[in-house]
């Protein structure tokens, strides 16, 4: 008996070694697509720029996109307030969008490091007509959109 | 005559739930502490924990409890100069459950068992760390502390193990646990890496290891079982 429990500890403390997995899929990009409100199809449009309410920095200037394109949001604050300057065909326009979300930080294993991810993403003030959030998790998988913006 | 052949008619009744009665008392109480946890706080001055344990049995059911307190901080470090920094938690823990013997006709009531427990705890947690970042925000790494009070957590075990007795009143044991199903509530902004009681949160299953040391305590004599009533035919 007391030998079945010698052997019973060391088989237990040899299952016990096992590592985390490092896998990074955290990002702090917002995968934004325009849509036509008509018929659901992406739109074309130039991007004149995109700023962030407070910050100098142009995310985005003179760019033409077929539909899709990513923002980086602010990863210090739990908001980031973007302005576009925008034109679809001939038509000019401007307007707001203050997406919120949520920072999660997580450690996967002390191996690995810490990441932060932004989860609860949603939108409180925009000059957009219509919104749709279909995913609120921003992850690294270029096939995963976050935000509809209908026009 | 009429009146004690009525009284020996009863007798036979309760005989046997008098004897059913007698094997689910318990017969002593074991209290322990885990040897394991002592040696690894003596061992890491960044790991202070402790445990202790008692079960009390009821013919060859257990019940089972643990109550313990857990604080560990924990270098990150994945060998760059990236993404790295401490995780620090503090709290306490406890399980409670039930274990079955396997090994009833053993004189010393030495224990085989599996069982299973659920485990609750509630600590406070905080992660130091520096982030990579380049970007229109910021420029170089961003210091972030994040923390929470007031965490809770809980999880399911499945259990199995040895209790043998070394001399009259002290026992050694192991307890293997197979920890499944963590979830946690009150930490909005930061997933616990380890959660007290459990261990590492991204890790379900995860195993648990204890060595315990227990000293029983009887609460009555464990008797030989009184001989059962057959009826008269």
């Amino acid at each position: 008996m007391r030998h079945f429990l010698l052997v019973s500890v060391l088989l237990v403390m040899a299952s016990c070694f096992n590592k985390g997995d490092c896998l990074k899929t955290n990002t702090d990009k917002v995968r934004i697509v325009f849509k036509s409100k008509a018929d659901g199809k992406n739109l074309s449009l130039r991007l004149n720029s995109v700023t962030a309410q407070g910050f100098p920095t142009v995310l985005i200037s003179n760019q033409d996109v077929a539909g899709v394109f990513d923002l980086r949001i602010d990863p210090n604050q739990t908001f980031t307030n973007f302005i576009f300057d925008y034109k679809v065909g001939d038509v000019s326009d401007q307007d707001t969008l203050k997406l919120t979300y949520r920072p999660l930080a997580r450690v996967p294993a002390s191996d690995c490091g810490a990441f932060l991810y932004f989860t609860d993403l949603n939108y409180t003030k925009t000059g957009f007509d219509s919104i749709r959030i279909v995913n609120a998790q921003l992850l690294s998988d270029v096939n995963i959109l976050n935000v509809q913006i209908f026009r | 005559m009429a009146s004690s052949g009525g009284f020996a008619q009863k007798e036979k009744q309760r005989a046997p739930s008098d004897t059913l009665m007698f094997k689910y008392l318990p017969t002593g109480l074991r209290i322990g502490t885990d040897a394991l946890a002592i040696f690894l706080s003596q061992k890491d001055p960044k790991v202070k924990l402790w445990e202790v344990n008692a079960d009390l049995d009821f013919d060859r059911y257990y019940l089972a409890a643990d109550y313990g307190s857990w604080s560990k901080q924990i270098t990150i470090d994945n060998s760059t100069k990236i993404n790295n920094g401490d995780y620090q938690n503090n709290g306490t823990y406890y399980r409670i459950g039930a274990d079955i013997n396997f090994l009833l006709k053993d004189p010393d009531k030495n224990m085989f068992f599996i069982g299973f427990r659920l485990g609750k705890s509630k600590f406070d947690h905080t992660l130091n760390y520096s982030m990579d970042y380049t970007g229109p925000y910021a420029t170089g790494p961003i210091a972030k502390t994040i923390s929470a009070s007031g965490v809770t957590a809980s999880w399911t075990e499945i259990t199995t193990g040895l209790r043998v007795k070394i001399i009259s009143g002290f026992w050694m044991g192991c307890t293997a646990r197979l920890k499944l199903s963590p979830n946690y509530e009150n930490s909005p902004n930061l997933v616990p890496y380890d959660i007290p009681g459990y261990g590492l949160y991204e890790q379900s299953p995860y195993w648990g290891f204890n060595y315990q040391l227990f000293w029983r305590f009887p609460v009555r004599k464990l008797k030989a079982r009184p001989k059962e009533v057959k009826e008269e035919k």
